[in-house]
């Protein structure tokens, strides 16, 4: 009896050294790697320390910078979205970036379709010598009325310089609350000395379409951006033109640097017989077709124009390169930008977010968009027509007058002895 | 039978601890692996947002651990497998707030260069180079590479470089700091020479012209350019003919420059006797042998009886503080040798001559002139100034350098380096950062060996041997 007692104490208690064997098990071999396999180990771990890891290095500097750095350190949340910053710069796509909880709240405000500041377009990126280029300011907007040029640089807000900002950052600098003053200090090509302009910030909408009659029953939108109104307007603005007896329509997309690809599946809709793929969406894990919508389509008994050029990304491209591989008007201008990148915002706990590139999206028949080194991309317009630098000093925009003459001969009618005017 | 039922129930037994085994393993797996990944989960937002938000130790770091999940879950392409990029990615970003051009990242091979040339074996250029803020500002470019000093019998001696040069061009690329990607260059390409339809207020023909001059110039710069980093690289540790472009103060057109890249040694020391009674003492880069050879230097010499010393630091880039504190301590007797501040004023150091080794001669000169240049920088920048403030030497020639700031190097796993910049080096005496500025000589002094007949002059000269008050 004492016997079987015995034997079952060592049977549960062998039991419970096998479970506890187990759950140490990996820490036993590391203490085992001290000894004998250490050599192994550690020629293992050199062969590995050829390369690093971001959150490792990412820790070991901060930290370092944080016992030593001579100077003053900013705070360690700037410094840890430097290093984001950083790790997103290195993948060499500049789609994909980074908003601080500021930068965030900005682009959602700019969503929305509306914001407080001076409505001056800003260039994406700032020039080789760091300050912002202005690409036009809006009209009937303080910008505007304050005298502001296209191609103004920006080189300091406030007294403060934008040698090193990002246009965002500048973005953010210039908006504020309605009827205060923000100061800009203007670089203009051929003036020698700086231009002070002390602007006050108002409500200014995005203006996303705009459009006129042009003689002859040629009608010509424009559209700036890709937002949800952009649909609904488009749609006014070609009811409103019909009504007046439009003969041809031109689509004016130059400059246009894209926004929502529901907007651009939404105006395409209205040109794109229903069902036809307008573009595929390709991520890591499949294609997806956006087909057109078939509420949205006017079937058009107008020749179209659509007028690029290299300004013209994004969403812009997709319409353009839709109308053209179902020939259902002509491309005029010159070769796009070529971004044939879908970016999602993801955000991030603190309220910043990372701006990503998910997607590549090709054309309606398949065709790739997006630019790289070794492929120029874009949307190769039917009829290229460049601006040269004597239309430029001319102030003629030859792009439009081919787009007009083109339709003209569509429509029937003899073009005139003179070109038409600018816009 | 009874066998039958032992070895039934032995059998029985070992699965039993054999289920025990793996269960107690299985445990483990579940708690190290499943509920440490559970803390940062992902898209788990509310969690963040419950920690507190200024927690400063936790937010920041789970903050970085977030925004690589995410990247790696949404981003269209496969992250690069080899993060080290990204690594890099990351310290260039936290280094990039704090604008100041010593704290940076060396690549392996660029920290295992100047590891070399600390040590006294250059190649490459065979100039002892620095990283400098530009000036004047440069459109391109915050931080270029500037030459310390030039070391004798280099590429950089026969192709005629001086201290202060800045290299503005390598194999007729331009030297950029800033990375900038291909695509950015393309875009920026784009922004540049893309005209847009004619709208009112359009610049005259002139400023047209020139905007478009201007344009085509930085165009060409981008399209042709080499990073700031892999250009230190080739003038620190490669061979062969190379082509640079070099700008110089006082020089309104840019040289260029050809020069056969090659190894050099620094000599430890030169010395010699100018007369019974005056040594002569050529220092380059201060490295351990070099302490070692001038203590025996100055032993020897005071057997000799020399009582006035020349103590030659043109084109002496420093080197290791550590070794210009024993030369130094081999002729001061007392008081401090260099003061180090701190941004944590608790860690300032003051930094007394060392003891020197038992059988080590002092030497106790009555005179000293230390010749200096442009080239005379860093730790080679303490020692004369721990000479001129402790010792009343006279400083010959022409303004140093003005590199007095300490660095803090973190060695990375891969063999990268990151250089802090930890404090700034004061002079004894008044106290003086010369970081930027350079010490001041008390006279000028001629050129090459003529340098050497104006120092014994001023041996001669009344004056000498006076403690100056003064930084």
């Amino acid at each position: 009896m004492q016997r079987a007692s015995v034997t079952k104490t060592a049977v549960i208690l062998a039991v419970a050294v096998c479970f506890c064997l187990g759950l140490f098990f990996p820490d036993l071999r590391g203490v085992a790697a001290q000894g004998g396999l250490a050599e192994l180990r550690r020629s293992a771990r050199a062969t590995r320390a050829a390369q690093l890891d971001p959150t490792q290095v990412y820790t070991r500097v901060l930290a370092d910078l944080k016992a030593h750095y001579y100077g003053n350190l900013p705070a360690e949340i700037e410094l840890t979205y430097g290093a984001i910053r950083g790790v997103l710069r290195s993948l060499d796509d500049p789609y994909t970036r980074f908003l601080d909880p500021e930068e965030y709240r900005e682009m959602d405000q700019d969503n929305s379709g509306s914001f407080v500041g001076i409505g001056a377009v800003l260039h994406p990126e700032p020039t080789p010598e760091r300050y912002i280029r202005i690409i036009k300011p809006y009209p009937n907007t303080p910008a505007a009325n304050a005298g502001i040029q296209p191609g103004d640089l920006i080189t300091h807000v406030d007294g403060k310089s934008v040698v090193g900002m990002t246009v965002d950052e500048v973005v953010k600098r210039i908006r504020g609350q309605p009827n205060t003053r923000v100061r800009l200090t203007i670089k203009r090509t051929g003036v020698d000395r700086p231009l002070e302009f002390s602007i006050v910030r108002q409500p200014v909408e995005y203006p996303v379409v705009e459009y006129e009659m042009k003689p002859g029953g040629i009608g010509y939108v424009s559209i700036m951006w890709f937002y949800e109104t952009t649909d609904s307007k488009l749609e006014r603005a070609i009811a409103d033109l019909d009504r007046q007896g439009m003969k041809a329509l031109i689509l004016d997309l130059r400059d246009n640097p894209g926004g929502l690809l529901k907007s651009a599946v939404e105006v395409a809709s209205r040109f794109v017989p229903p069902g036809r793929v307008i573009t595929s969406v390709v991520t890591a894990s499949g294609t997806q077709r956006e087909r057109a919508i078939a509420s949205q389509y006017l079937n058009p008994r107008w020749p179209i124009v659509v007028l690029v050029n290299r300004g013209s990304a994004s969403a812009s491209e997709i319409v353009a390169a839709a109308i053209q591989d179902y020939e259902i008007g002509t491309v005029v201008g010159t070769t796009t930008f070529g971004k044939g990148l879908v970016q999602q915002i993801v955000r991030l706990p603190d309220g910043s977010a990372l701006m990503v590139t998910i997607a590549k999206y090709l054309s309606a028949k398949g065709r790739e968009i997006n630019r790289t080194p070794e492929f120029r991309g874009g949307v190769t317009p039917d009829v290229t027509v460049e601006i040269t630098e004597e239309d430029y000093r001319n102030r003629r925009d030859s792009q439009l007058e081919r787009a007009i003459a083109l339709l003209r001969e569509k429509i029937g009618e003899p073009s005139p002895p003179a070109p038409a005017a600018a816009p | 039978m009874r066998l039958q039922r032992t070895l039934g129930l032995a059998g029985a037994i070992l699965c039993l601890m054999g289920i025990a085994f793996l269960s107690g393993l299985g445990l483990r797996f579940v708690y190290s692996e499943v509920l440490p990944q559970a803390a940062p989960g992902l898209g788990d937002d509310r969690r963040f947002a419950s920690t507190r938000p200024r927690d400063p130790d936790l937010r920041p770091s789970m903050l970085f651990d977030e925004a690589l999940k995410k990247l790696a879950i949404y981003y269209v392409g496969p992250l690069p497998s080899d993060r080290t990029g990204m690594a890099y990615g990351a310290i260039e970003g936290m280094l990039a707030l704090l604008n100041d051009p010593k704290t940076r990242l060396l690549s392996p091979r660029e920290w295992e260069a100047v590891r070399e040339a600390a040590a006294g074996r250059f190649r490459g250029l065979g100039a002892w180079l620095t990283v400098r803020k530009v000036q004047p500002a440069d459109r391109l470019t915050d931080r270029g590479i500037y030459v310390v000093s030039v070391l004798p019998g280099s590429a950089a001696e026969k192709a005629g470089l001086r201290s202060g040069d800045r290299i503005t061009t390598l194999d007729g690329k331009w030297i950029i700091d800033r990375h900038y990607s291909v695509r950015e260059m393309l875009m920026l390409h784009d922004g540049l020479s893309g005209f847009s339809p004619p709208r009112e207020g359009r610049p005259n023909d002139e400023q047209i012209e020139r905007s478009r001059r201007e344009a085509e110039e930085l165009r060409h710069k981008l399209l042709n350019h080499v990073e700031l980093g892999q250009a230190m690289i080739t003038l620190m540790a490669e061979e062969g003919e190379h082509e640079l472009t070099v700008a110089r103060a006082g020089s309104a057109e840019p040289i260029k420059v050809r020069a056969t890249f090659g190894p050099v040694e620094a000599r430890p020391l030169e010395q010699r006797k100018l007369n019974a009674q005056t040594g002569y003492l050529r220092l380059t880069v201060l490295h351990p042998a070099a302490a070692k050879a001038v203590e025996d230097a100055l032993a020897a010499f005071a057997r000799e009886g020399v009582r006035h010393l020349v103590i030659d630091l043109r084109q002496s880039p420093g080197g290791s503080l550590d070794v210009a504190v024993r030369i130094a301590s081999a002729m001061i007797p007392s008081g401090v040798v260099v003061a180090m501040k701190e941004r944590d004023a608790n860690r300032n150091e003051v930094i007394r001559p060392r003891r020197v080794r038992e059988n080590a001669v002092k030497l106790r000169p009555t005179s000293v002139v230390v010749l200096v240049d442009g080239g005379t920088a860093g730790a080679s920048e303490v020692l004369a100034a721990a000479l001129r403030d402790q010792l009343g030497a006279r400083l010959l020639g022409a303004k140093t350098f003005g590199d007095g700031t300490a660095e803090e190097i973190v060695e990375l796993e891969n063999g990268a380096a990151v250089s802090i910049t930890r404090g700034a080096m004061l002079t004894p005496k008044a106290n003086a950062a010369f970081n930027g500025r350079g010490l001041t000589p008390d006279a000028p002094a001629p050129d090459g060996e003529a340098a050497i007949q104006a120092a014994l002059r001023a041996l001669q000269s009344p004056g000498r041997a006076t403690p100056r008050r003064s930084g």
